[in-house]
């Protein structure tokens, strides 16, 4: 009950909308950057099998990396504030994004793709109109998977001077031992997880307007 | 966008220039055709010359891994030739741009490989599409394909692949393939994935259009007796594509070249012969008794009664062939359309005698009946006509061999 | 391999270039091996050295020269090589006899639940996690408030759900026909478990060793949070006191650690499973 009472207080909700949208743009900024360059360096993997192998490897390693490490270590190349986060979160959505890029660049059917070629398609004209088109749900559940990660993991950009929905429960944490600390750590984790349930929601979306009826399952 | 208009016209262009031409000509030249993969030691394919003939379908079969598909790839330049070159109505495409080359080129291969995100009208549309043709050109097009290989277009054309049967999108696939009226078409095993039954159905209704169309194509298989069905010429391939023997299904049912080429057509080269006679090439009973649905049964009693007949067909109001009557059937107080026995084993002139046989055997009237291509009523064929031909076949194979035997040079010395 | 008519029909003129691929596939495994073997050891030998060099370099001063103080580091390497050596073999322990008995046939219907709330469970962020959970087990009074051990005990709670989700999905792997077999030769349950499933099961379990010590590595330089020390606490101490050779060292440090642990873990892992899996 104390802790709806401190919810209900307009000054929490504040904080919590405002690190709340703190929290996604860094997200989003590093979703955006994930996808893109995850998109070209699954094709890359697809298309070039000595590729593939590095690439693999080496954006699995990134996640090896403890989140306080990378954030951390983004601050001499980047500077305080944001834009490590972002970049570290850039390198941990990678994986899922190329991984599933390269798997669904595989499952598309080689009698479609030889067939469109029969047809008098060019490479690009494939790729873009016929096998990106067919790995589009598995590439989205990539990069929902890549989504629901960085979420989570964006609350560690408060320990390195970020912003988002960390810096609630960094001040709980800071505060542990003392009235209130529980409030802040339950109000920054419930928030968090109610964004990644909205993202999944989005995600839901996405899937339902753009993956074309004939390849729903 | 100016790249695909211009593609456009200079694909209207060659058509314009191939539809001048006259019957008899070379449509598909392969010169020295080969295919060498980089660390085999031997060619996939060697030095295959070949002339296909406008307008005619021929069939390259052989064992498998004897080179036939990757032949037939090398035309469309799927597979990129080692050396060698291909000509198509008399031009040389073994170096344009093959992009290019494959929209003027229909291409059917075994699994379909229809777009599974697109619907049947993207599908059918595409290559319209890649040519630049505007979107009512496409539009209707769709709708007269669609028509033509047996597809509603009004149920089908906003349907996706997979929620169409196996023969279905088989149909489909050719629709697709004829998109842009390309006169070359190339079918790798077109109906090898699609059970017996439709395979039979869909071969009849393929013939039936290639006579309306008159395309010139290559077709792959490994079935000796879809060969023989389809091809107007085969082509029996052995190993690196040799050409065993290159003639038509006649002459290599009754003349094989080799032995690879006798091993290869097998035994029973008389009941392989029933499915290179087609119903349309015989005799049928077109005088047989008729009556229609709607007539009274009195009418239809008295008639067959008269008549010399033992049963009679009766025909719907589209003519469609529906009960067979004997004359116990009128014991029974039913109306005409319960009266008797179903009408069954009904083939259209394009199938052959080994169908219409088979159709005989499974129906219970020991007759088929011929239809159009719509179903409606175009005689009837019995057992007998088909034991007649067998026996002119028969002999007509005895005077050749025992001509043949006159020449052999063996049989001289002896 | 040279006289093999059959091509490969299916594919769009890749032909050639699966052929060349094959040829160079053999000189590109022992590569790719000596790659898979020594890459990441000998990176990680230039990073430390680098790292090294970089401090030795550096002109530190007096804050900085006793921030990285040798003493001082070694001392939080080994808290955190404890915390996550500790918490892991506590994890593992609880973790997969439980995924074991969880995922019998009597209680099976359950195990999507089980498995649906791990999946939920990782959409917690880890700091709010490990923060609540230290927070609960502080107002245990059997429990010290302060020091190790609660730091302890909310690692293995943080990674408990993930590797316990983990076993039973791997578990549930092993192949269904393999065990229809064993029980239609006759074996009871309890020796198709401990004949089949626990050997088919190997690596699931040793995947599970791998992951729960990488996650815990990762967390555990999280526990200078809750006062559990460890090379989270040079990281912390560099960006507070706006020193950035002990941030890098930190930072480096635990990245170093982290990927090693990863690496030995795998190897383990390669060389345990049983032949023919």
């Amino acid at each position: 009950m104390a802790f709806l009472e401190y919810l209900s207080s307009p000054s929490v909700q504040r904080t919590i909308l405002v690190q709340s949208l703190e929290h996604i743009r860094i997200v989003g900024y590093a979703m955006l950057f994930a996808i893109i360059i995850g998109l070209f360096l699954g094709i890359a993997a697809h298309r070039f099998p000595p590729f593939r192998g590095p690439i693999l490897s080496v954006t699995s390693t990134f996640l090896t990396i403890p989140s306080l490490a990378l954030f951390a270590l983004m601050i001499p190349i980047v500077g305080i504030g944001d834009r490590g986060p972002i970049v570290a979160l850039t390198l941990y959505a990678l994986l899922a994004i190329v991984r599933n890029t390269v798997s669904g660049l595989f499952s598309v059917d080689n009698a479609v793709v030889e067939s469109a070629a029969g047809m008098g398609m060019s490479k690009t004209m494939r790729l873009w109109r016929i096998e990106l088109p067919n790995a589009w749900p598995v590439m989205l559940a990539g990069i929902r998977v890549s989504t629901l990660l960085t979420v989570g993991i964006a609350a560690i950009a408060a320990l390195v001077g970020g912003s988002g929905l960390g810096q609630l429960i960094f001040s709980g944490i800071r505060r542990i031992g003392s009235p209130g600390a529980l409030n802040a750590l339950l109000g920054g984790t419930l928030a968090i997880v109610v964004l990644a349930m909205l993202f999944d929601l989005l995600y839901l979306a996405i899937g339902r307007l753009t993956i074309p009826r004939g390849i729903r399952d | 966008m100016t790249d695909q208009t211009n593609d456009a016209k200079q694909y209207d262009k060659e058509t314009a220039i191939g539809g001048d031409a006259q019957v008899g000509e070379t449509m598909i030249e392969l010169r020295e055709l080969t295919k060498r993969y980089p660390g085999e030691e031997t060619p996939a394919v060697d030095r295959v010359s070949m002339e296909i003939p406008k307008g005619e379908i021929v069939v390259f079969v052989g064992p498998s891994g004897c080179g036939k598909t990757t032949t037939l790839k090398m035309i469309n330049r799927i597979i990129e030739p080692t050396s060698g070159s291909i000509i198509i109505d008399g031009e040389d495409v073994t170096n344009i741009d093959p992009n290019h080359l494959r929209r003027r080129i229909g291409y059917v291969i075994q699994q379909i490989g229809l777009f599974p995100h697109i619907t049947i009208e993207g599908n059918v549309g595409t290559v319209p599409r890649l040519l630049g043709w505007d979107k009512d050109r496409t539009n209707a097009r769709i709708d007269e394909l669609l028509d033509i290989v047996g597809l509603d277009p009004s149920v089908y054309r906003s349907r996706y692949p997979k929620e169409l049967s196996g023969g279905q999108r088989q149909r489909v696939g050719v629709a697709r393939a004829l998109a842009a009226d390309p006169p070359v078409l190339l079918m790798d095993e077109p109906f090898g994935a699609i059970d017996p039954i439709t395979r039979t159905r869909l071969q009849n209704e393929f013939l039936r259009l290639q006579e309306e169309l008159q395309k010139t194509i290559a077709f792959v298989t490994h079935d000796i007796d879809e060969a023989i069905k389809m091809g107007d010429r085969i082509a029996i391939l052995k190993e690196q594509s040799h050409i065993a023997q290159f003639a038509t299904p006649e002459e290599i049912l009754t003349n094989p070249a080799d032995e690879f080429v006798e091993d290869f057509v097998g035994t029973g080269a008389t009941l392989k012969r029933l499915k290179l006679t087609r119903v349309r090439d015989i005799e049928v009973v077109d005088d047989a008794l008729i009556g229609r649905l709607d007539e009274p049964r009195e009418d239809l009693q008295k008639r067959l009664n008269e008549s010399e007949w033992t049963a009679m067909l009766l025909l719907d109001k589209d003519n469609k062939p529906a009960r067979w009557l004997r004359a116990p059937d009128f014991r029974h107080d039913r109306p005409a359309a319960e009266l008797g026995l179903p009408a069954r084993a009904m083939v259209e002139k394009q199938a052959t005698l080994s169908d219409a046989l088979e159709e005989m055997l499974v129906g219970s009237a020991g007759v088929a009946i011929v239809v159009d291509g719509r179903g409606a009523f175009e005689g009837i064929l019995d057992v007998d006509s088909i034991i007649t031909s067998i026996q002119t076949m028969r002999d007509a194979d005895a005077e050749f061999y025992r001509a043949a035997k006159l020449i052999d040079p063996a049989d001289e010395v002896a | 391999m040279s006289t093999t008519l059959t091509p490969p029909e299916a594919d769009v003129g890749a032909r050639d270039r699966a052929i060349a691929e094959d040829k160079a596939a053999d000189s590109r495994a022992k590569r790719a091996k000596l790659v898979h073997y020594y890459g990441m050891p000998l990176f990680l030998l230039v990073v430390t050295i680098a790292l090294l060099l970089y401090i030795q370099g550096s002109e530190l001063d007096s804050i900085e020269t006793r921030a990285l103080a040798t003493d001082v580091q070694l001392d939080r390497l080994q808290q955190h090589l404890l915390l996550t050596g500790v918490s892991t073999f506590f994890v593992l322990l609880l973790a997969i006899p439980l995924g074991i008995a969880a995922t019998r046939p009597r209680v099976r219907r359950y195990a999507p639940i089980v498995i649906g709330l791990g999946n939920a469970g990782q959409a917690i962020p880890s700091l709010g996690a490990l923060a609540l959970l230290f927070f609960l087990f502080r107002t245990i009074d059997w429990l010290p408030s302060t020091g190790t051990i609660p730091v302890v005990v909310s690692l293995i709670a943080y990674s408990f759900l993930p590797i316990l989700r983990n076993t039973m999905v791997g578990l549930d792997q092993v192949d269904a026909n393999v065990l229809e077999a064993g029980r239609g030769m006759g074996m009871s349950n309890r020796l198709v478990l401990r004949r089949l499933e626990l050997p088919l099961a190997v690596p699931v379990i040793l995947a599970g060793v791998r992951t729960a010590l990488v996650l815990n590595v990762g967390t555990a330089a999280l526990a200078f949070l809750f006062g559990g020390g460890g090379l989270g606490e040079t990281i912390q101490a560099g960006f507070q006191l706006n020193r950035r050779p002990v941030l890098i060292f930190g930072a480096v440090s635990v990245a170093i650690l982290a990927l090693l642990v990863d690496y030995l873990a795998g190897l383990v892992e390669e060389f345990m499973t049983p032949r023919g899996l």
